[in-house]
């Protein structure tokens, strides 16, 4: 262990911000189509998107790996040059991303879907085009379940450990993160430390899923922005 | 100056009928009457270009909204319309007064002042959407859409009898709003009184059908509206101009005659309508000093209707010739010997008379 805690944590902290901003966007647009429109093959997509979630991390990082490695779909001999992301930190926020992809786009959709699509309506009546309509009316009036959506994303970032274990490895000081840190620290023995990184993960867990329940707790929204 | 014609020649599939009109209206209020599902709001929409299902031709003025054959769709936010759908009216995450100030060619000016005025939105405007009652937020609903000056207004009413009351809180502000703006507005409504005292001409569907398209009178006044009704349900609607007012009492003059009802709000020489229900008529073979009620008009039996457990009489007054509907028992018809051309007394209490608008 050449690490220190504070390195650890600030790392894995930074790896899953960076993780969930990656995921988070892409996953906003899958959501707000999956919520609004209606098209061929959209259960199709909506499961395909979800299966991250239900697959075994270890599954989606082995995909990952195939995809990457060299004979692989985005890998050196396809696309003709590296993209050098295996065993780095890069990977890192790919596994991330992708393991936390689902649960914004689910979290995200509900909070598109509860908005009335009438008011929408109304907002092309008053002139704006659709974009000024999610704009100005649907993105406020769902902007709290989206920051809990993001906040869930971040922890599900945070703890990523299998998919991330695949591709990135386990590299103290450089792909190394709270989740792996406790792995290995509970692998060799390493008591003390592996309750330290516990007690962490439980103080950091606790504070990402309060203030997502605390922001998506059923309330009308504020009249006044 | 002549307000911009509408023309329509539309088609769209619905879920169980075809919605399908050909019309062509230029006035300024154009009603929308007919049963629920009779694709009345999928209309609105259509016309508002919210419904993009629909095929065929809308043209407004000199413009042309759809032309499904030369692939022409103008979407909504350019067609400069006030849509007023029939709920969820409001952005419940603005207050008042950014919800009338909401809407692409909205300003703070002289208009929307003077819309707070005419729909009495000036207490409201600091108020947040979800202290207000349904018909204060319809109230600004309407704020908003008329404050974006807009060509043509689209109102969709609520549907369900409870709201009758709430929708004829509305009709004082309808009206002010058609006498102030030169504006054309296609009304979807399910209160007589509000097709009577607004609508020029009259579209009447059924199920996605035009049935009918004519002045609210032949509306109203066609047996199988009336007949449709359930029994005591129906309202005659009188246009009435206030004469006096007494401690107790209003005057009017209708149609020649004078009548009474309880003391009204409206101003001497306002005109105002009246509802009067079917039920509350009396027939008399003679007038009578001898009764209670205030009320005797002259007029003739033009129809009855005695296919029901109670007779219902089509009746024209004698001296203008306006139609009222009487309903009276069976046993009390055969015991007149009433029959067609007849000449009777309508009868009924003061009371029996109440101010819609």
């Amino acid at each position: 262990m050449t690490d220190s805690l504070l390195a650890i944590s600030l790392r894995t902290l930074l790896w899953a911000l960076g993780s969930t901003l990656l995921a988070f966007f892409p996953a906003i647009a899958l959501a707000y189509l999956l919520a609004r429109k209606d098209f061929f093959a959209k259960r199709c997509l909506s499961a395909l998107f979800s299966l991250p979630a239900v697959l075994p991390p270890t599954a989606v990082g082995y995909l990952l790996l195939r995809l990457l490695a060299d004979q692989g779909l985005l890998g050196r001999e396809t696309l003709g040059f590296d993209v050098a992301i295996l065993f780095t930190w890069k990977a890192i926020l790919l596994a991330c991303s992708v393991m936390a992809f689902p649960l914004i786009v689910r979290t995200a959709r509900i909070s598109f879907e509860v908005v009335d699509p009438q008011l929408e309506r109304i907002g092309r009546s008053l002139g704006y085009p659709p974009w000024q309509c999610f704009y100005k009316i649907t993105l406020p009036l769902a902007a709290r379940g989206l920051f809990a959506a993001a906040i869930l994303g971040f922890t599900r970032a945070m703890g990523e450990f299998g998919a991330s274990i695949m591709i990135a490895g386990n590299i103290p000081g450089r792909t190394q993160t709270i989740a792996s840190a406790l792995y290995s620290a509970q692998q060799s023995g390493h008591n003390t430390q592996a309750m330290q990184l516990l007690l962490l993960a439980l103080f950091l867990g606790f504070i990402a899923v309060y203030s997502a329940e605390y922001l998506a707790r059923p309330k009308t929204p504020a009249a006044d922005p | 100056m002549k307000p911009p014609s509408l023309s329509i020649a539309i088609k769209l599939a619905l879920k169980s009928f075809r919605l399908e009109l050909n019309l062509e209206f230029q006035g300024n209020v154009l009603g929308v009457w007919g049963p629920s599902g009779a694709g009345k709001s999928s209309l609105i929409e259509v016309i508002a270009g919210l419904n993009r299902q629909a095929k065929g031709r809308i043209a407004f003025g000199d413009i042309c909204w759809q032309d499904s054959a030369r692939g022409r769709f103008v979407p909504p936010e350019r067609r400069r319309i006030g849509y007023v759908p029939q709920a969820q009216w409001l952005f419940p995450h603005r207050s008042v007064i950014d919800n009338l100030l909401f809407g692409a060619h909205s300003t703070r000016g002289p208009l929307l002042e003077e819309l707070c005025t005419l729909l009495e939105l000036t207490p409201l405007l600091d108020r947040s959407v979800q202290q207000l009652s349904g018909g204060e937020k319809q109230r600004v609903a309407l704020g908003r859409a008329l404050n974006n000056q807009p060509r043509l207004l689209l109102l969709d009413e609520p549907i369900t009898a409870l709201d009758i009351s709430l929708r004829r809180k509305i009709l004082p502000y309808l009206l002010a709003i058609k006498a102030r703006f030169q504006l054309p507005i296609i009304l979807i409504t399910h209160d007589p009184v509000e097709l009577m005292a607004l609508c020029d001409r009259v579209v009447q569907l059924e199920q996605g059908s035009l049935r009918h398209y004519g002045s609210p009178a032949d509306i109203l006044n066609a047996p199988e509206y009336y007949l449709s009704k359930q029994r005591s349900d129906f309202e005659n609607i009188l246009r009435a101009k206030v004469i006096e007012h007494s401690a107790h009492n209003t005057r009017l003059h209708y149609q020649g005659t004078t009548l009474l009802m309880p003391k009204a709000s409206a101003a001497v020489g306002e005109k105002i309508y009246l509802s009067l229900p079917a039920r509350e008529l009396i027939i008399a073979r003679q007038p009578s000093d001898q009764l209670s009620a205030r009320n005797q008009i002259p007029a003739r039996i033009v129809q009855q209707h005695l296919d029901r457990p109670v007779a219902l009489l089509e009746l024209a007054t004698e001296c203008q010739h306006s139609t009222l509907f009487a309903e009276i028992t069976l046993d009390a018809s055969q015991q007149l010997e009433l029959k067609i051309d007849d000449p009777v007394w309508i009868i009924f209490k003061s009371s029996s008379l109440t101010a819609c608008s």
